[in-house]
């Protein structure tokens, strides 16, 4: 399941569209999850205020979105682009990779309520594979 | 047995109120099949499902779209018990269909995702809670018979 051409040329356009609400849609996703998925609050004990809009998520939001940002930008070769990412993810943060999956999901649905005209299902596909090449990218040094 | 927060039985009885079924069916379903496309082999008998474009506007997959978001219906009806309300289905998705039931959640994720764009900034974090237990207690109900 590797990005085609075509599904790196279509994450880069919808990108595009998404840089200038990107610190909303991150925060928007980030406070989601946290939400549906209360397991993921285990990660963030240390804030002091983990509901929606809250100041630690809004920031939070804000530099996750800018690692997928970075990502786009390095999308022809993940793995080595994302390294230093993995290896905090792997050695400091230890965060289970299965959540990676449930905050791509959440940053699909902000997607569909943000950009419901340009996240068409060609979209959509195209980005879901990104976000799990992202995802491969940051399991890389686990184990 | 499940148990629901007023505000969770308010927001599923909402949610469904306000959907257009004849909308949000199609689109869940022909969006799992261009997503997930391995979930199209279920469906060899629904003609032209080669490209988005075929899938979206295929007079098949669209009328499956409403069966299925009116088989979801029957679990909005009937909050308080939809382990045995879909006790049939489970046994049918089973053992006739065959399907694999972790299909189950990829159309649960493009069914939230439809939702989440027809609602739009009405979807909130906790809307999509509510949304979310609903569909895990679908899915988990639908799981149920399988042996």
């Amino acid at each position: 399941m590797s990005l085609t051409a075509k599904d790196k040329e279509t994450v880069k356009a919808f990108w595009a569209k998404v840089v200038p609400k990107a610190e909303d849609i991150g925060q928007d996703a980030l406070s989601r999850m946290l939400v549906v998925y209360p397991q993921t609050k285990t990660y963030f004990a240390h804030w002091k205020d983990l509901s929606p809009g809250s100041a630690p998520v809004k920031k939070h939001g804000a530099t996750v979105m800018g690692g997928v940002a970075d990502a786009v930008a390095k999308i022809d070769d993940l793995t080595s682009g994302l390294l230093n990412l993995s290896e905090l993810h792997a050695f400091t943060l230890r965060v289970d990779p299965a959540n990676f999956k449930i905050l791509a999901h959440n940053i699909l649905v902000v997607f569909a309520i943000r950009l419901p005209n340009d996240f068409t299902p060609e979209v959509h596909v195209a980005v879901d594979k990104f976000l799990a090449a992202v995802a491969r990218a940051l399991s890389e040094k686990y184990r | 047995m499940v148990k629901w927060t007023d505000f969770e039985r308010a927001t599923i009885q909402d949610i469904f109120s306000k959907i257009d079924y004849e909308v949000v069916g199609p689109a869940a379903f022909s969006r799992c099949l261009i997503v997930y496309p391995w979930t199209q082999r279920y469906f060899g008998g629904f003609g032209n499902l080669y490209n988005a474009a075929a899938i979206t506007s295929n007079p098949k997959v669209a009328a499956h779209g409403k069966v299925v978001i009116a088989g979801l219906e029957k679990a909005v009806k009937n909050m308080d018990d939809i382990k045995s309300t879909y006790k049939d289905l489970s046994v049918l998705h089973s053992e006739k269909l065959q399907v694999d039931p972790d299909n189950f959640n990829l159309l649960a994720d493009c069914l939230t995702i439809v939702v989440a764009g027809q609602m739009g900034a009405a979807f909130t974090p906790e809307v999509h809670a509510a949304f979310q237990k609903f569909l895990a207690v679908v899915v988990a109900s639908l799981r149920k018979q399988y042996y």
